[in-house]
């Protein structure tokens, strides 16, 4: 038949955790010293709290707890506001504490996009390319090796060619005509052209 | 003949016309003397001067001394004769959509060109009466 205490387990275990009231921990310290049996089971409740902690300490030591922290953080994941929520927040603190570069950032924009769209356009690429496809083009062009005369290929700005015939430099000079034929100003002398160099 | 092959080389011939039919450029040809011993330009010659001029031949004087339309075909070369005795052979080589190959043969010069619908080919053709001939060979519509 097991022998009544006078204190319980939770008493004690209060105490020993710091848990009693000033007036509960001198009654029981009061008590101890008169009772042997408290006390040895206070002793014993210490002992068993020391020995659990210090087995609890040696297997956390034993564990690596190296990477704990970063895989902690690696499951965390950051809190991303959605785009309206973004646009909202974002819309309210610039009418709030910016409404002067806010509404004038708007006029300005609103401009541009007037501007580009009642600005002339120019032409497409396609069109250039087609207009430039219609003006003549030189394929071919030569000269017999006794005339004396090289033909010259201008382009003029309108896209017009002009085929004029100088005197061949590595042969005798062949004149084209009176000094009424002769332009007034020499025609560029290019190197001769070949055929599509237009 | 079989009824058949008849109409198999009925629909060949009829096929292969509209592609006869493009094998053909109308071209305007003109004839002009250019000179220093006078002034002035025919009407509608202004543009060649600037053109001649920008590019560094200056003449005091155009004039138009012919002009003619002509309709090349292909295979068939076409003849213009100039004042100062010498002859211009122009033969169709091909058309291709808008733009056509014609070859000029203007002794001593031999060409070819691609020409398309706008622009003209200006050829010196020789001299001729205290002045230059040109050949000016401009896309029409016929």
């Amino acid at each position: 038949m097991p022998v009544p205490h006078c204190t319980s387990v939770q008493e004690l275990s209060a105490h020993l955790d710091g848990e009693l009231s000033p007036q509960a921990r001198v009654a029981l310290e009061a008590h101890l010293a008169s009772c042997p049996a408290c006390t040895a089971r206070l002793l014993g409740l210490r002992a068993v709290g020391v020995a659990l902690r210090r087995r609890y300490e040696a297997e956390a030591e034993a564990r690596d707890m190296s990477g704990f922290t970063a895989s902690v953080l690696a499951r965390l994941k950051p809190y991303r506001p959605s785009l309206s929520e973004r646009l909202s927040v974002a819309w309210e603190e610039w009418r709030t504490h910016r409404p002067g570069t806010l509404f004038g950032g708007m006029g300005l924009t609103a401009a541009a996009v007037l501007a580009v769209l009642l600005l002339p356009q120019p032409p497409k690429p396609e069109a250039v390319a087609d207009a430039g496809g219609q003006n003549p083009s030189v394929e071919a062009i030569s000269t017999d090796e006794q005339s004396h005369i090289a033909p010259v290929v201008l382009k003029t700005e309108g896209g017009d060619a002009i085929i004029w015939l100088v005197d061949h430099p590595d042969r005798p000079s062949l004149s084209l005509g009176s000094d009424a034929s002769t332009p007034d100003v020499a025609p560029p002398t290019p190197a001769r052209p070949k055929g599509g160099e237009l | 003949m079989t009824v058949r092959v008849r109409s198999l080389l009925l629909a060949a011939c009829l096929t292969a016309l509209p592609a006869v039919a493009e094998n053909h450029v109308a071209l305007l040809a003109e004839v002009v003397q250019a000179t220093n011993d006078a002034t002035g330009v025919d009407p509608g010659l202004e543009r060649m001067r600037e053109q001649f001029a920008k590019s560094g031949i200056t003449y005091k004087s155009y004039r138009r001394l012919s002009h003619e339309q002509l309709q090349l075909a292909a295979g068939k070369p076409a003849e213009v004769r100039l004042p100062n005795a010498k002859t211009a052979t122009l033969t169709l080589l091909s058309v291709k959509g808008s733009q056509s190959q014609v070859s000029v043969s203007l002794p001593p010069l031999q060409t070819t060109y691609t020409l398309g619908r706008e622009g003209s080919v200006y050829l010196q053709a020789g001299p001729h009466a205290n002045g230059v001939l040109i050949l000016v060979l401009t896309p029409s519509a016929g």
